[in-house]
């Protein structure tokens, strides 16, 4: 869905010519339309990018600007993403603490050589930890070794102005590989600047100005965000209130079809959403956009709102000024949005027992939250990551609304058993397949929907110590939505019933699928360092290092022969026959498939 | 390898899938046809890096080789098995040949384990040198990490896991396999007062999943066994209805025989 092209760029770049700002000398006005470029260039693409490829993109930008200024090799970069992945050392001497991995990693990091011409920077490395074991001991221990000076190293890092920033960041990817994406961003800062770590906020107005009656505004959607609300407040201070509407869907295309013909002759507006579901008339809307024999009304303009989806049409993508929407990450974001799009004070006050009911509520939307943002741990989290959405949550509140009911009209004691069966196996349960997730599940249900929530001020989880995570004790809806607000904006993993360690796992995991993306969008034809092509260094590799550390292959008659003798355990077996012993045909299957 | 090699030199057709052999050769990474089939079944094992693979193969070899040309050994790598559930299996059907004058039948056997006191260190399964008791039933294996939480080796027991500490190498495994069919045939032997047992463990004990990789799912999930999951009178868990055993659900406990 990141597509873009040729054309978008050219129209970039002329519009940078147009509006950057005038110089008299050539060499400053060249800088200065290459520093305007580079910035809309990167806001331009940021902007159509989901949250947690931004970085990613950024330290390719800054990581190829280095490249063309001959900084750095793409043996660097190399470098940067693979680390110690190629080398096999067993002889790590400092195994009592450090992983063997760290140790493949500064192993690879001593042997190379910076931009060709550097000596290699960290010779002496192993050496150097080994006189100073303790204090590298305690630099690797840090909580944010990112910001805290290296040992022994740190001067010689920070008196290399070309690629001192760079060096730093492979000495932080290969020690503490979990840190690598805080260290990416200190990195990007270094050589973009401050501008480029920032988090930004693009406005409608902008993407209105770029936009005009043939290029069309593409929303990139997920579950839980919904631009429409946004572009209709936009039209109507554009004075192009009403906007026309359509959610595509079967049978859709027509109608749509008939909005863009008006719209296209009156200059109003169109927006189309969901349109993943009609992928077809997608592809022909570059067509409809471009036509022969007809002038498109110069303030027409169409909005697309579609979730990604890997056969969306090119020609559109390429075409199309892209922005992504994405519900804000967290518990406490999460809660609000329950509160604000579900909940009302009438909701609230829907079934009696009321006190009973807005318990409940709260301990079922917060439970929501709780698993939603539990899929961010991966494997520690759920087993499959589950989307979990808002008819999930209405369904089980339905239940709960019904079943509160029906206690009261019949006097019959609430059943908590019923309940937690009705949300974690028929709710939510409907769309858990693996049964360690349902169990995990039931886990939360038990514990949070049980009798004790409706005891004033129930808490959550009394192991959590940042933040007391309760019920409040209220009848407004106002009063809830205060207490959201005071929720904190990151969530330590104890509230999800999670050792702390388990923002390390995540940290570890994004660092790593970063790296793997920009593995796979790596260059395959270029060249590597030290003159040498990539066949020569693949087939060097091969020829000395993999092949002779083959083991020698099996041969299959030795083998049946050897079962025939080889012991079992007590009492089984007897001489000859031994081939017949359970974990003996286990174990020439084995040596089968080997 | 050796068609990559001819490949390059000239001698044979560059195919696409060898191009993009080289290329994973380069970049470290293990080409995707030493991993699956053509059908895209795994036939080998998943590691992150080449040199892991080219490792793992050296490892699992070492094991495979001396099982055959030696003798069975004490205690057995997992993470070298390409089908640990069939392992385990074969071992159950052993205990049960093995049990055959007390009438057991296959189908009424549940695993059960113990776990042991000593660690192997190190992560390429190889134990020459060391010695065991080795059970008279069931099997030993190592080789496992314990993700999620730590292992307090005295009581044996699992606890919070230190700061920074995402894995723990785990002692030696018992793992053997006991009947649990009603006692109404005559010296089954285990029986009623196993299912019992096994049913108290499931109220008191963590089931532990035990997994082949960290990513975790149906496919790789190999058994499970219990871990004792808390201390002997150990206050109970402030936040009320929460058990001991619910806690290391919640904290994503399991035991991997690797780690990446």
């Amino acid at each position: 869905m990141y597509n873009s092209s040729l054309g978008q760029f050219l129209g970039l770049f002329d519009y940078g010519i147009d509006k950057s700002p005038k110089a008299q000398l050539v060499k400053e006005r060249v800088q200065i339309i290459i520093n305007w470029l580079t910035k809309k260039v990167y806001r331009y693409i940021n902007r159509g990018l989901f949250e947690r490829d931004k970085v990613t993109f950024k330290l390719l930008m800054a990581t190829k600007i280095l490249i063309k200024d001959g900084r750095l090799t793409s043996a660097d970069v190399g470098l940067l993403l693979k680390a110690g992945g190629g080398i096999d050392d067993r002889n790590n001497p400092f195994a009592s603490w450090m992983q063997q991995k760290q140790w493949l990693n500064l192993k690879a990091l001593s042997k190379h050589k910076f931009n060709n011409d550097h000596a290699m920077f960290f010779k002496e490395l192993p050496e150097r930890i080994n006189r100073n074991e303790q204090i590298w001991k305690k630099w690797i221990d840090e909580n944010e070794p990112e910001i805290i000076p290296i040992p022994d190293y740190e001067e010689k890092i920070q008196s290399d102005q070309n690629i001192g920033h760079f060096i730093h960041l492979c000495l932080v990817r290969s020690l503490r590989e979990d840190r690598t994406v805080l260290a990416c961003n200190q990195f990007i800062r270094d050589v973009m600047g401050e501008e480029y770590t920032q988090p930004v906020t693009d406005q409608i107005v902008d993407m209105f100005e770029e936009s005009n009656c043939q290029t069309p505004v593409l929303y990139l959607i997920s579950a839980g965000s919904d631009p429409t609300g946004s572009i209709d407040e936009f039209a109507k201070k554009k004075k192009k209130y009403p906007t026309g509407k359509v959610s595509m869907g079967e049978e859709q295309e027509i109608p749509a079809m008939q909005l863009i013909d008006v719209g296209m002759g009156k200059g109003d507006w169109v927006i189309l959403n969901n349109c993943h579901l009609s992928l077809e008339f997608m592809a022909e809307m570059e067509e409809i956009l471009n036509p022969k024999d007809r002038e498109i009304h110069p303030e027409f303009r169409l909005w697309i709102t579609c979730e990604p989806h890997n056969e969306f049409p090119l020609g559109l993508l390429q075409m199309a000024i892209k922005a992504t929407t994405e519900p804000p990450q967290g518990l406490k974001a999460g809660v609000s949005r329950t509160f604000q799009t579900i909940v009302n004070q009438d909701f609230l006050e829907k079934v009696e027992p009321y006190d009973k009911w807005r318990s409940l509520v709260f301990a079922i939307c917060f439970m929501h939250s709780v698993i939603q943002e539990r899929r961010k741990f991966g494997a520690l989290g759920f087993c499959i990551p589950y989307s979990f959405n808002n008819s999930d949550l209405e369904a089980s509140l339905l239940y709960i609304e019904k079943h509160l009911t029906m206690s009261q009209n019949l006097n019959m004691p609430l059943s908590f058993k019923a309940m937690v069966y009705m949300v974690s196996d028929v709710q939510y349960g409907g769309r858990i397949t693996d049964g360690l997730d349902r169990e995990l599940f039931g886990c939360y249900t038990q514990l949070w929907v049980q009798e004790a929530v409706f005891t004033p001020m129930y808490c959550f989880n009394q192991t959590v110590t940042e933040f007391n995570y309760h019920i409040p004790d209220a009848t407004e809806h106002t009063k809830f939505m205060e207490y959201i607000n005071k929720m904190p904006s990151t969530d330590a993993p104890p509230i999800f019933g999670l050792h702390s360690n388990a923002d390390l796992t995540f940290r570890l995991k994004e660092s790593t699928d970063m790296i793997n993306v920009l593995l796979d969008t790596q260059p395959k034809e270029s060249s590597g360092g030290g003159g040498l092509s990539r066949e020569d260094q693949v087939k060097e590799k091969i020829e000395k290092e993999l092949l002779p550390s083959l083991p020698v292959d099996f041969i299959w008659i030795d083998v049946v022969e050897r079962l025939k003798n080889l012991k079992g355990p007590k009492g089984l077996g007897e001489p000859g026959k031994n081939d017949l012993i359970p974990l003996n045909i286990f174990l020439s299957q084995e040596i089968q498939r080997f | 390898m050796i068609d990559m090699i001819d490949a390059i030199d000239g001698t044979i057709i560059m195919t696409p899938e060898i191009v993009d052999a080289i290329n994973a050769v380069f970049d470290f990474r293990v080409p995707k046809k030493w991993q699956f089939d053509p059908t895209g079944a795994e036939i080998s094992w998943m590691t992150a890096s080449l040199a892991g693979w080219i490792k793992g193969l050296g490892d699992r070899h070492f094991q495979l080789n001396n099982w055959i040309s030696k003798e069975r050994p004490p205690s057995f790598w997992m993470t070298g098995f390409f089908n640990p559930q069939g392992f385990l299996t074969s071992m159950k059907q052993e205990v049960t040949r093995q049990k055959k004058a007390q009438n057991w039948s296959l189908d009424e056997v549940e695993y059960i384990s113990e776990v042991m006191k000593e660690v192997i260190q190190g992560d390429d399964g190889r134990i020459e040198g060391k010695q065991f008791n080795v059970p008279g039933e069931g099997v030993l294996i190592h080789g496992l990490f314990l993700e999620g939480a730590g292992w307090n080796k005295n009581e044996r027991r699992l606890e919070d896991s230190q700061p920074k500490e995402l894995y723990y190498q785990f002692p030696i495994l018992h793992v053997s396999a006991i009947s649990v069919a009603a006692s109404d045939k005559p010296g089954v032997g285990g029986g009623n007062k196993a299912k019992q047992d096994l049913a108290n463990l499931e109220k008191t004990a963590y089931k532990c999943p035990v997994y082949v990789y960290p990513k975790r799912n149906d496919r790789y999930l190999i058994f499970r066994c219990f871990l004792k999951a808390e201390a002997q009178g150990a206050p109970a868990n402030p936040n009320r209805g929460m058990t001991a055993p619910m806690k290391w659900k919640l904290a994503g406990v399991s035991l991997l025989c690797s780690k990446d």
